[in-house]
Parts: structure tokens; C-alpha cells; sequence
């Protein structure tokens, strides 16, 4: 798809090659991307913007993206009459005129989309003279003149016939070319016969001149003219040996020596195309595109291909355009189509040569310097090269380095120059090399070394100079460090080597002054300043939920403007820190940024900064605050710390394919996008048929089963179509714009009846929106079910049906309403018997519930007397195990502590007695704290609120508490699921939870036993087995467990509502208990309460 | 030699910790000889029949608690003092071996040395004057 075109500058003068040359990367459109053909003859841009494109095998339209190619087919009389297109004319109608070589005349109407084929009729006169059409021009009155095989003719629109306009021709019957045709600015038409040679002919008057020149050396007429240009008085004539310039007014001509490379020949010129800044480009059969500057003569030559030698076919050109986005299309015969943006001429891009020492070292460049004589010195990942743009030559460092033992390649990360003109490098892992301009070469600077230093000190990715022969160098391990280059003396900066916390900036990436001995750093950790006077250090990072905080913490670049005003680039977008109000203000993506990584900021004129990001180059406007993409040659990413603010303005950046430059004051930028076309519609999977072409199509009708709509559009923009975004609105569905990417086409499925508007906008290669949008109305007809009409025939249906049921009721219920009234009395008086007598009975009621009320009252006092004595109970029973729990740790600490006394009385204690001692208490202090720590949750009891609870940290707490009854009595197995869950609950209450069913468990086993605890989660919820082998429960109890008061201990032992409180806790908890018991075997109590 | 010396006391305990505290609490005064569980204690009491005059254990204790072994011992060691050291209660099996004559008295951790000291004399004075 991309070939690239070298452009070889020949001195006008000299006639010699010029040693400049730039090499640019463009689009080639040929079979391979869905052109017909790759023998070019013919390209025009019509007013919609689209490329036609005429080859030697049919007619293709472009549109960016794809070809739809036009072709003859002998069943369609519609279809082109000939696939050998010559030449292409759009007329002032917007409809496109196709001269075809053996089939005559074509007119595509640009409305339609349909083809009228004009051919000759040796019967009719007034019929086109020949079918061979070589020249189609159309003139200011917009006549079109048709050059063919038998002379010129003209169309007459009015009544679609042909005139012959031979007044100059000695042999009607003989073939002979008019070649081409050129209107002056008196309103002759200038004509090129390759027969009778050129002449000129006023229309109006019918006047022939005599053929050219009359005068002149040259003879004219024995050249084959093959295209005229009118210019000011002046004609440019292609010819098969040359261009010549003939001055209508003096009649002087002039061989014009375009192509003076010794080893070609005279050009042979197939076209000319007139550029607006009075540049000619000239295609030629055998030496490519040529480029003459008419202000002073100077040419250049642009193939095709670099590789191509002197007289290969794609050296052979046909036709060349220059589209309103000022691309350069070049037609080749045998290489397709290509296209070049000339705006890109501005910049310069470098990279790897392979096989060619005059080219950079690395393409990964990641530091950038322009020293005073102009030379770009260009840090990569494996050495440094120096760039002369004069001469165009690269002086590459790589074997004079000396490199560090760590080091494997000198990644260089910053080129910098101090106050005392030495160039410093700054490398990866390989420490600070200073450039000896003796010797040409660099060396390791050995005085920047520090004896305790680890090797992160040679990690230096920027640096700066704060002091005169001070530097600050940012390294990617302990940050800031101070080099005193006069003193030799390094030091972690802000005061010492000790006194930083690393942790805080460890890898610096950027450092300016911010003035008055204050500096700006960038770091992962946000924005510092640095105050070397006092050590202050304050800090910047984004607050969460503040917009006008730092717009990220990973800060990549800074700059700090003449308002004082602080431009920070970050990893997620650009900040600016006002500097009167300490505030930010954010912008990414969304505003226009190529990217939201922001690697370099630089300084331009007019109030612009020019962003290297990610993505490319932006160019902000800060009185607009609007951003432009700016389309480099290398349109990958940008690096980190490559770029650089050079010499008059020079923008440099580098990145991982080598790098560029320009002039800013050089680019011009697209005013505005242009509108988008629909190139193609589908419904329901098919191309839809309309009556119109689809770019020219305002509406669609369809119906309601076509509801699937595949529509593809273009913005026309052919540079970077890869970068083209498009947005749209489909009015009836969408609320507002949606941004649609770069894709192309849009898809609707299932679209209910309805209108609908679509508009679609799209951007160009700097992304500015289109103004004007692209429309199409869409109509689905709803099914004759859903039409207004059948809604409201079934409406009147269903009100007669609805009036006439409910006359219908209406005597009914008349009839039924007075049997009804009858029946009424009747049973009034029966029903006012029954009453007295239940009067009666509702007074004994009322004393019973009265009495009942009493008693549930007395109840609930007893029951949560007896709730109240079952936590006391179960206290008592753990104050005693904590109790014994509790001593023994005091013991340890008192021992201890006695020990130690008694020693030191007895002055017979050593160090290590003491630690021996010393370590008892402590083990004594721990014991006692776990227990505490597990009583304090119990003893929450009385709090209701809900929290997060770890479920197996409560279990263990439980297990601690419990831990002198299961001391020596029971194993316990702990299975617990790998996460911890987490559940919503009442801590105290799930402590009481758990220390019952471990009791329980623990009481159920006579001698010794073991007490499996298992966790897992299933289905959102935490599952909790405590199994005990047990003296288990009897079948016959199994039932009763869980309600109040139940109990198989003795009287006094407890009080039987231990498992029935557990219950309820769970229920509090949303969760659900299940008891599995065999008697004499074991009980499992299984838990299952829902996770977080 | 300390005359006092001559009391040789059987300290049992599960915790090494304890074991090395009373060691160390006593051993200025007493020969103290320790076991860490109640058959550690039955075969030092062997070893050492004709010193050990005093014994005391602890009650928790896995296998065989204090009262279990003390009840053991005195089987064989009727003669000797028998006191249990425990950690917070007085439970039952505590209360009736005291009652039955089984263990003399009971310290309660973290133990008083000089309660024990005074204690332990008292009944050596006490075999003294038989």
C-alpha cells in the first residue's frame, strides 16, 4: 500500500544532482488495494471530492477507503461503453465526461449514477466523428470540446449532437489526433493536432489561425504535443521532446530545460498540471514526475519507487492532479495510483539506513540535543549520533563509548549541555559520559560515582543544571541526586544521602527551574517543588472527586510559560497550573489531544505549545485552547525526553523510528474538514436500489420488514485515513452525537417504523469536525397492522362491541337490584337476632384477652430474663476457663519479674538470665492479650450494629476462649477456604455464635475428640461446618434442638436456650442453620450465611 | 550447704515456662527436681523417693491431671506433702481430694513464693515433730 517517494533536487544551474533528498511514505492505490487496473491514464477530483480514476481496464471512483469500478458489460446498456479510459473531465454540471480509446464517449450523471454512452454513427453526421477520444476540455463557457481520432468537435448539450469543427483539416477522411486543448484569456481555444500541429481558433468567429510558429527556430511542428497549458499570456507546451514555453504576445519560444541529468534524455511529457503556487508538475514517460518552479526554474524529479532505474514503466507517468487537501496524485502507468501529501514536504524525517553508515544509529530514539552550530545530537538506545542538516550527514558514536560492567548498550536518556559548553550523555544504567571535543569521542565522567552508592545511580534519565557547574540529575532508582562537577562532590540532593525518603520520588522524570532557586520535578509521585535554599519540598497529585486538582500523578513533562503559569504533562492527560490561583485545569483525549501520555512540551510562537505524545504531535493554540494533530512522516508514537525546541524555532522528536523536524512557521494546516458523502447503502444485506446515486440520495423509503441498514461514508480525506473519526446522530433513536472511531460504516439493526435522520460528521488528519454534515432521511413504513388507519378501524370495532355489552349489563343489573332489595330486608332481621346474641358472647371474650395479654406480658419478661441468663451463664462458664487461661500468663510475668529481682539482689544475674527472663514476660503479655482481644469481642454483645465481619477471625478468637476446655480434650481440624470471607454482621453476636456451637460441640464429647471446623463459599454465600465425633444427638431429640428451653443437661447446668439464641443470631444474620446428628457418632452444625 | 537445702521439692507442670520459673523461684532455697506431666512426676518420685518430701503439680494438665497423678503417687509415696498449684479454680475434684486427705492445700498462679516457702516448712517442721 505505502511505497516511498524520493525526491532528488537538481540544481537548475549546475544540472547536477542535489546531494538533499527527503524520503516520505505515501499511499499507493493499485490491484492489490481494488483498483482495476495499474496502467493509470487519467485522475480527476470532482466537486464532491471524490477520485476517478481511469485505467486501461475501467473506471474506478475512490473514496479514501475503497474503489467501486465501473466496467463495460455487453448485457448493460447502462454500463461504460469501453474499459480503456483516456481521459476524464467533470463538468460544470457536476457530472463526469468519459473518454474512452475504441468506444467513444461516455456521461456519467452524478445524480443518477447512470451511464449515456455517445458513439459514432458513420449515418449521422451529427453523431460523435470517432469512437478514439484522446482529449475531453471543457471551456469558460462551458462548452466541451471532444479531441478524437478525426479532429476536434464540440457538444452541443441542447440537442445532445456533435459538431465537427475541422476548418483546419486538408483530409476529412484521414485519422488524425487533437491532442489537446488550451483557452487563452482573449477566448481562443488553442489546439494541438498531431498532424497539423498547434494552432489557435476563436470559437465565436470560427477563424482558424495558421499553425505554430511561424517564427521560431524550433520547429514545432515535427514535435508530438501531447498537452497546452494557458498561463498569463503564456502557453506551456508538453512535448515528446521537452517543454516549451510559447509567449502569445511575442511570439517567442523557449525550450525549457526541466530535466538536465546528462544520463536521461529529453523528458517525454504525457501531462501537465498548473499548481495555484505557479508550480508546473510534469509527468513524463520515462523520468517520472518532474516539479519546476516557474519563479526561478528550479526542478525536482519525484518516482515513484527509489529503487526504480531510468526507463522502468513506473517511472512512467500519465497524469497528475493536486487535490483541495493539497494531495499530490501521480498515475503511473504500471505502478497504480500514488499519492503524496505535499504539505509534508515541511517535514524531515530520519531514521535507520540499513546498510548505510550516513544514517542514524538506532531508530529508538530517546534524547535530543541541538548544540550551537546547528548539529542534532540523537541519544538511542544504543548510542549517539550526531546529524549535520547542511551536509546531511550522520557522525555516529557507538565503539567510543565506554560503557559501564552493567551497562549492555548505552540507552542514552538525556543530551545535555552545561553553561561551560560540555556536552554531557546521560545513559540508562550506564551512568553520566562527557563529550571531549579533542578527540571527538565521549567518556565515562568517573568523578560521578558515590562510594555506597547501588548502581541506581547510573540510572539517569534527565538532568539539569541548578548552579552554575551543578547539576541535578533525575535518576530512575533514589531520585534527585546533586552533582557538583567544580568540587567533584555527588549527593543525594536536598541535603545528603541519608536525610531523603527514596521512597517518596524514586524515579525522576523531568526537571525545570521554576526561578529563584526553586525547581519543578516530575515524578510517578506527582508534581514537586524543590526549594534548594531550605530543602522544602511541596507536592501536587490528583485529588479524587477536585477537577481542579493535578489531572494525574505520573507526571512525564513540564514547562513553565512567561505568565509563570505551569504546563504539566502526564501519563493521562495535560494539566495547567495557574499560577495566581494554585489551581489546575485539566485536558485529554476528549479536548484534541493526540494522546493523553504527554512525553515533551515545547514552546512556539504565537501562543503555541507543540505536545510530543504517544500518538504523535499536537499543536495547542493556548488563546483557544484548541489542539491540532500535526501529521508527521513518523506517525507512530513519539519517546519519552525526545524532543527538543531547537534552533530558530525547529521543532525536533524522536521516537521509535528515528526522528523529524521542521520549521513551524513552514506548516499550514487544512482550514476545514470536509463534508462526508455515503458511498454505499445496504438493506437487509443487499445494495439498495434507489433512483439516485447513494452520495446523492436525501431520503430513503422502506418498509417495515427492512429494517436492517448497512451504511458506509467517507470524509474524503486521504491522508491518514487511518486516523479519520466520524461521528453521528441518527435523529429518532439517538439523544445525542455518538462518537463512532474510525470505522467507516454504520449499522442499524431492528429499526422499529418510524422517520429517522441520520447526519454523519467527520474529521480531518489534524482533527477538526466537518461543518457541514452528511444527511439521509429514513422512512420505515410501519405494517398495514400498525398503520393509523387499521388502529383506529379496530378501535371503532371494539367500541360498538364495548356500548353494547354494557346496555346489556345495565338491564341485567336493574333486574337482579330489585330481587337483591327484597332479599335484603328479610335477612336484616334475622341478622339483628344473631347480633344481640354475640354482644353477649364478646364481653367474655374481651375479660379472656385481657387476662391472655397478662400473661404473654409476664412471659416475655421471663423469656428475656431467661435470654439475659443464658449470657450470663455462658459468661460465667468463660470467665472460668479465662480465668485459668489468664493466670497462667501472669504467672509467667510475675516469675519473671521476681526472677529478675531476686538476680539483681543476689547479684548473680547475667545478660542472658535477663533475656530469659525478659522473654518470659513476654510471652506472658502476649498470651494474656490474645485472650483479652477475644473477651472484647464477646463483651460487644450489647451493640447492634451491623459491620464487616471476618468470619474466621471470629472462629479463632472463639478458639481462644475456648482453649482451656479443648486443651488436652479435643483436636481441633481447621479447614479453612483460601479467601477470607468477608460477612455483614454483629460482631459481639456472631463471637456468642460461634463460642455456643464450639461449646456445644466440646460438651458433646466424653473423653477425648476432635472438632473439624470447615469453610467454604458457594453461590454468594459462606458456609461453615463445625463437626464434633461426639456423643451426637438422639433421633428422636434431633427435631426439639432448636427450640427454647430444650436441654439434655442436668437441672442447673444450663439453661436449655444456648441453640435457640444461635438460631436466632443466624436468622438475624439472613443466614440458615442445619444440624446433622448421629447418636454416638457426632454432630455437625452447618452454617450458612450470605458473603460480601 | 544451706541446711534448708536439704528439702527436696517434686515440681510438676505441662508449661516449660512455669517449670523454669518455680526452678528458679525455689531452687536457692530447696533442690527442686521437675517433671512435665504426671508420669514424668510417678517415675521422679521413684528415682528420688528417699528426698523428695514435697510435691507439687499443677492441675491442668493433659493425660493425667494434678489430682489424678497426686492420687497415683500417694499409692506408692503416702508419706510425702502433696499440694496442687492451679491456674484460677477451685473446682470439685480439688475440694474432695482435700477433703479425702488426698493433697494438703492448693496455691492458686501466678503462685506467692512466699506462701509456698512458708507452707512447705510448716510441714517439714510438722514431720520433724512427728
Amino acid at each position: 500500500m505505502r511505497v516511498i517517494i524520493v525526491a532528488y533536487f537538481i540544481l537548475h544551474t549546475m544540472g547536477i544532482v542535489n546531494a538533499q533528498s527527503w524520503v516520505e511514505i505515501s499511499d499507493n492505490i493499485s490491484i492489490k488495494s481494488g483498483l482495476s487496473s495499474n496502467y493509470v491514464n487519467a485522475v480527476i477530483q470532482d466537486s464532491d471530492g471524490f477520485i476517478w480514476i481511469g485505467t486501461n481496464q475501467g473506471l474506478n471512483r475512490f473514496d479514501g477507503y475503497n474503489s467501486k469500478t465501473f466496467m463495460y458489460d455487453e448485457f448493460d446498456s447502462n454500463s461504460l461503453s469501453n474499459n480503456w479510459v483516456k481521459s476524464l473531465l467533470e463538468d460544470s454540471n457536476g457530472n463526469i465526461w468519459i473518454g474512452t480509446e475504441g468506444g467513444g464517449l461516455n456521461l456519467y450523471n452524478n445524480l443518477t449514477g447512470e451511464i449515456t454512452r455517445f458513439q459514432n454513427d458513420p449515418k449521422d453526421s451529427s453523431s460523435l466523428p470517432s469512437n478514439f477520444i484522446s482529449r475531453l476540455y471543457e471551456d469558460s463557457q462551458n462548452r466541451i470540446w471532444i479531441g478524437t481520432l478525426k479532429g476536434l468537435c464540440l457538444y452541443d448539450s441542447k440537442t445532445k449532437k456533435f459538431q465537427k469543427w475541422n476548418g483546419y483539416v486538408t483530409c476529412d477522411d484521414c485519422d488524425h489526433y487533437a491532442t489537446s486543448m488550451a483557452e487563452d484569456h482573449l477566448g481562443n481555444l488553442w489546439v494541438a493536432d498531431d498532424v497539423y500541429g498547434l494552432f489557435y481558433f476563436n470559437p465565436v468567429l470560427g477563424k482558424y489561425s495558421t499553425p505554430y510558429p511561424k517564427k521560431s527556430s524550433i520547429s514545432l511542428n515535427k514535435n508530438f504535443i501531447n498537452d497546452l497549458i494557458f498561463d498569463e499570456g503564456l502557453l506551456w507546451i508538453g512535448t515528446d521532446e521537452g517543454l516549451i514555453l510559447l509567449n502569445t504576445t511575442t511570439q517567442t519560444i523557449d525550450e525549457i530545460p526541466i530535466d538536465k541529468d546528462p544520463t536521461i534524455l529529453n523528458s517525454y511529457i504525457m501531462r501537465m498540471y498548473q499548481a495555484v503556487d505557479s508550480e508546473l508538475w510534469v509527468c513524463t514517460k520515462g523520468n517520472g514526475l518532474i516539479n519546476y518552479r516557474k519563479s526561478d526554474g528550479n526542478t525536482s524529479i519525484y518516482n515513484s519507487d527509489k529503487n526504480v532505474t531510468a526507463g522502468q514503466k513506473s517511472k512512467s507517468t500519465a497524469d497528475v492532479l493536486i487535490d483541495k487537501a493539497d494531495n499530490l496524485w501521480v498515475a503511473t502507468s504500471g505502478s497504480g495510483l500514488n499519492r503524496f501529501n505535499l504539505r509534508d514536504r515541511v517535514f524531515e524525517h530520519k531514521g535507520v539506513i540499513s546498510n548505510n553508515p550516513n544514517s542514524l544509529i538506532n531508530n529508538e530514539v530517546r534524547a535530543i540535543h541541538q548544540d550551537l552550530n546547528g548539529f542534532i545530537w540523537l541519544g538511542t538506545n544504543n548510542g549517539v549520533s550526531r546529524y549535520d542538516i547542511k551536509k546531511n550527514q550522520f557522525r555516529n558514536y557507538l565503539e567510543d563509548f565506554e560503557f559501564g560492567e552493567d551497562a549492555v548498550s548505552p540507552r542514552v536518556r538525556v543530551i545535555f549541555r552545561s553553561s561551560n559548553n560540555v556536552l554531557w550523555v546521560g545513559t540508562q544504567s550506564g551512568g553520566l559520559y562527557k563529550y571531549l571535543p579533542q578527540k571527538d569521542m565521549f567518556v565515562l565522567d568517573p568523578n560521578y560515582t558515590y562510594s555506597s552508592a547501588n548502581t541506581e545511580l547510573y540510572d539517569v534519565q534527565c538532568a539539569y543544571e541548578v548552579d552554575q557547574g551543578v547539576l541535578w540529575i533525575g535518576t530512575g532508582g533514589i531520585g534527585l541526586i546533586e552533582y557538583n562537577t567544580k568540587s567533584n562532590e555527588v549527593k543525594l540532593a536536598l541535603g545528603g544521602y541519608s536525610s531523603i525518603n527514596i521512597n517518596e520520588r524514586k524515579l525522576i522524570y523531568c526537571i525545570i527551574e521554576k526561578g529563584a532557586n526553586e525547581f519543578w520535578t516530575g515524578s510517578d509521585n506527582g508534581l514537586q517543588l524543590i526549594n534548594r535554599a531550605t530543602n522544602e519540598v511541596k507536592t501536587w497529585k490528583k485529588i479524587t472527586g477536585d477537577t481542579t486538582s493535578l489531572i494525574d500523578d505520573k507526571v512525564r513533562s513540564l514547562y513553565q510559560d512567561t505568565n509563570n503559569d505551569l504546563w504539566v504533562g502526564t501519563r493521562n492527560g495535560l494539566s495547567k497550573m495557574i499560577a495566581k490561583t494554585g489551581k489546575f485545569e485539566r485536558y485529554s483525549v476528549e479536548d484534541g489531544l493526540a494522546s493523553e501520555v504527554i512525553y515533551g512540551i515545547m514552546p512556539g510562537t504565537d501562543g503555541n505549545l507543540w505536545l510530543s505524545t504517544a500518538k504523535g504531535l499536537t499543536r495547542l493554540n493556548t488563546h483557544t485552547m484548541k489542539f491540532k494533530k500535526v501529521e508527521l512522516p513518523q506517525n507512530e508514537s513519539l519517546d519519552m525526553g525526545a524532543y527538543e525546541n531547537g534552533i530558530n524555532g525547529t521543532v525536533i522528536v524522536g521516537g521509535p523510528t528515528g526522528f523529524s523536524f521542521f520549521k513551524p512557521t513552514e506548516i499550514t494546516f487544512n482550514k476545514i474538514a470536509s463534508k462526508v458523502v455515503f458511498t454505499n447503502l445496504q438493506v437487509n444485506y443487499e445494495n439498495f436500489k434507489a433512483a439516485k446515486e447513494v452520495s446523492s440520495l436525501d431520503t430513503i423509503s422502506l418498509t417495515y420488514d427492512q429494517n436492517n441498514i448497512k451504511i458506509e461514508f467517507s470524509a474524503l480525506e486521504y491522508a491518514n485515513t487511518q486516523n479519520t473519526s466520524y461521528k453521528y446522530f441518527l435523529k429518532g433513536l439517538n439523544k445525542e452525537w455518538i462518537n463512532h472511531g474510525i470505522d467507516h460504516d454504520l449499522t442499524f439493526t431492528n429499526l422499529d417504523p418510524g422517520s429517522y435522520r441520520l447526519y454523519v460528521k467527520g474529521s480531518n488528519r489534524h482533527g477538526d469536525w466537518s461543518e457541514e454534515d452528511a444527511t439521509i432521511y429514513i422512512y420505515i413504513k410501519p405494517p398495514w397492522w400498525g398503520t393509523w388507519l387499521f388502529r383506529l378501524a379496530v378501535v371503532a370495532v371494539l367500541l360498538i362491541l364495548l356500548i353494547g355489552l354494557y346496555n346489556l349489563k345495565v338491564s341485567n343489573f336493574r333486574r337482579r337490584q330489585k330481587e337483591l332489595e327484597e332479599k335484603v330486608e328479610e335477612r336484616t332481621i334475622r341478622l339483628k337476632e344473631a347480633n344481640d346474641k354475640l354482644e353477649d358472647k364478646n364481653v367474655a371474650i374481651s375479660i379472656q384477652k385481657q387476662e391472655l395479654e397478662k400473661s404473654l406480658s409476664n412471659l416475655k419478661l421471663t423469656q428475656n430474663k431467661l435470654v439475659h441468663s443464658e449470657k450470663m451463664a455462658s459468661l460465667g462458664v468463660l470467665s472460668a476457663g479465662i480465668g485459668h487461661e489468664i493466670n497462667n500468663p501472669l504467672n509467667f510475668i510475675q516469675g519473671g519479674s521476681i526472677g529478675i529481682k531476686t538476680g539483681l539482689s543476689r547479684d548473680d544475674i547475667n545478660k542472658n538470665d535477663i533475656s530469659k527472663w525478659l522473654d518470659i514476660i513476654n510471652e506472658g503479655v502476649r498470651r494474656a492479650k490474645e485472650i483479652v482481644i477475644s473477651l472484647s469481642h464477646f463483651s460487644r454483645k450489647g451493640d447492634d450494629q451491623m459491620t464487616e465481619c471476618q468470619v474466621h477471625e471470629i472462629i479463632d478468637h472463639s478458639l481462644v476462649m475456648l482453649n482451656n476446655k479443648f486443651k488436652h480434650k479435643v483436636k481441633i481440624h481447621k479447614d479453612y477456604c483460601s479467601q477470607a470471607p468477608l460477612i455483614l454482621g454483629n460482631d459481639g453476636k456472631l463471637h456468642q455464635l460461634f463460642l455456643n456451637v464450639l461449646s456445644n460441640a466440646e460438651q458433646a464429647i466424653e473423653g477425648n475428640g476432635n472438632i473439624h471446623i470447615d469453610t467454604s463459599v458457594e453461590n454468594a454465600n459462606l458456609m461453615i461446618s463445625i463437626k464434633d465425633d461426639g456423643c451426637g444427638i438422639p433421633e428422636k431429640d434431633l427435631p426439639k434442638v432448636l427450640d427454647p428451653f430444650f436441654t439434655s443437661k442436668s437441672p442447673g447446668e444450663g439453661t436449655g436456650l444456648g441453640l435457640s439464641i444461635t438460631h436466632n443470631i443466624i436468622q438475624e444474620h439472613g443466614g440458615e442453620i442445619t444440624i446433622n446428628s448421629k447418636h454416638k457418632i457426632g454432630t455437625e452444625i452447618l452454617i450458612k450465611v450470605p458473603a460480601l | 550447704m544451706n541446711e534448708k537445702k536439704a528439702i527436696t521439692v517434686l515440681y510438676v507442670d505441662d508449661e516449660e515456662i512455669n517449670l523454669y520459673i518455680f526452678k528458679n523461684s525455689f531452687s536457692h532455697k530447696y533442690s527442686v527436681i521437675t517433671a512435665s506431666s504426671g508420669e514424668e512426676g510417678l517415675a521422679k518420685l521413684s528415682d528420688h523417693q528417699n528426698d523428695i518430701i514435697v510435691v507439687i503439680s499443677d492441675m491442668r494438665m493433659p493425660q493425667m491431671n494434678g489430682v489424678e497423678f497426686i492420687t497415683e503417687a500417694r499409692k506408692i509415696h503416702d508419706h510425702i506433702f502433696y499440694f496442687i498449684l492451679t491456674g484460677f479454680e477451685y473446682s470439685n475434684e480439688i475440694k474432695s481430694a482435700i477433703e479425702n486427705k488426698i493433697v494438703q492445700k492448693f496455691f492458686t498462679k501466678p503462685f506467692d513464693i512466699e506462701e509456698i516457702s512458708q507452707t512447705i516448712e510448716d510441714a517439714v517442721n510438722q514431720i520433724n515433730e512427728e
